[in-house]
């Protein structure tokens, strides 16, 4: 094999690389085969085949880490010179994934901010009905009780009412109460539940 | 019969270049008198430190044709100054044990 025809076969064998790696390649070994001097055979067959010289300088180009083991070329190992960075290098679970939550709690926005006005019309409303149920047993009791003297008929209605509206109150608080408070826990647990998931830890 | 590890051969290379300026296939040569290493296994290790800013290039012309001088840089320098020191503490490690004779009986 000649100079040129390695020369040649090596440039084939990059093909891969930019042309400005492949001219700079070419270049070396032609000017390392030139400096051989005379006898350019023997540096040729000192460097083996067109094809295992591009294979080194590919592998290298790989960003390989290369293990040289003293001149045979097919007893080399590799390995990634990242990997001991690699395996030391844990991110901050809460820190790397803060960011992550706060869009996701942003993106989500339509779904929490309807449970939340759900919950929040669900206590309004059962308070709404215990405190006109209270007020209203109070107020007809009292305007019963006034106009005890000059209309019995209306008073017995408006007593009759007030009767009724506290034993309807007395009915349904601890029903309206157990509902406010177990939406807000459930609620409460639910929100932990997402904001811990998104951050990566154990519930 | 002990591997030249990748990090070895930089060192040995920037040693080299640091000592004169000097062109590839003389590296190559210097490097096989103490070492085993193959003829096709310095360029892609100069092309490296080149990439890596360790060394510079420049070419001169010899005999009518060109030939391409590698230079330290002021970074292959202090990487040059790290190695030796790792060199050091690597070597005395390995002499803590290889190095320990036995007791005589």
């Amino acid at each position: 094999m000649t100079m040129d025809d390695f020369l040649a076969q090596l440039d084939a064998q990059l093909y891969i690389l930019t042309p400005e790696e492949r001219e700079s390649a070419v270049a070396y070994y032609r000017e390392y085969l030139e400096e051989a001097g005379t006898d350019v055979r023997a540096a040729i067959n000192a460097l083996g085949s067109p094809q295992s010289v591009a294979q080194r300088i590919l592998r290298e180009i790989d960003e390989n880490r290369v293990v040289y083991d003293g001149g045979t070329p097919n007893q080399y190992e590799y390995a990634d010179p990242l990997a001991e960075f690699k395996t030391e290098y844990k991110p901050e679970q809460r820190g790397g994934r803060l960011g992550l939550t706060i869009l996701v709690i942003v993106v989500t926005f339509p779904i929490w901010i309807t449970v939340f006005s759900l919950w929040l019309a669900l206590a309004v409303t059962l308070f709404a009905v215990l405190g006109s149920l209270a007020f209203s047993a109070f107020a007809a009791c009292i305007h019963g009780f006034t106009v005890l003297g000059s209309s019995l008929g209306q008073a017995l209605f408006e007593i009759g009412v007030g009767v009724t509206c506290t034993g309807l109150f007395l009915l349904l608080w601890k029903p309206c109460w157990l509902g406010v408070k177990y939406s807000t826990i459930g609620l409460g647990k639910l929100c932990k539940k997402c904001i811990n998931g998104l951050m990566g830890k154990e519930n | 019969m002990f591997p030249i590890s990748a990090a070895l051969l930089d060192a040995m290379v920037l040693s080299l270049v640091a000592r004169e300026e000097t062109y590839g296939y003389k590296i190559t040569q210097d490097m096989q008198t103490a070492a085993k290493v193959s003829e096709s296994t310095l360029y892609p290790v100069l092309r490296r430190l080149q990439k890596n800013g360790a060394l510079e290039t420049f070419d001169r012309a010899f005999m009518g044709r060109n030939r391409r001088y590698y230079r330290i840089t002021a970074l292959g320098l202090a990487m040059l100054r790290q190695y030796r020191i790792d060199w050091e503490e690597h070597k005395d490690q390995i002499d803590s044990i290889l190095m320990v004779k036995e007791e005589t009986v």
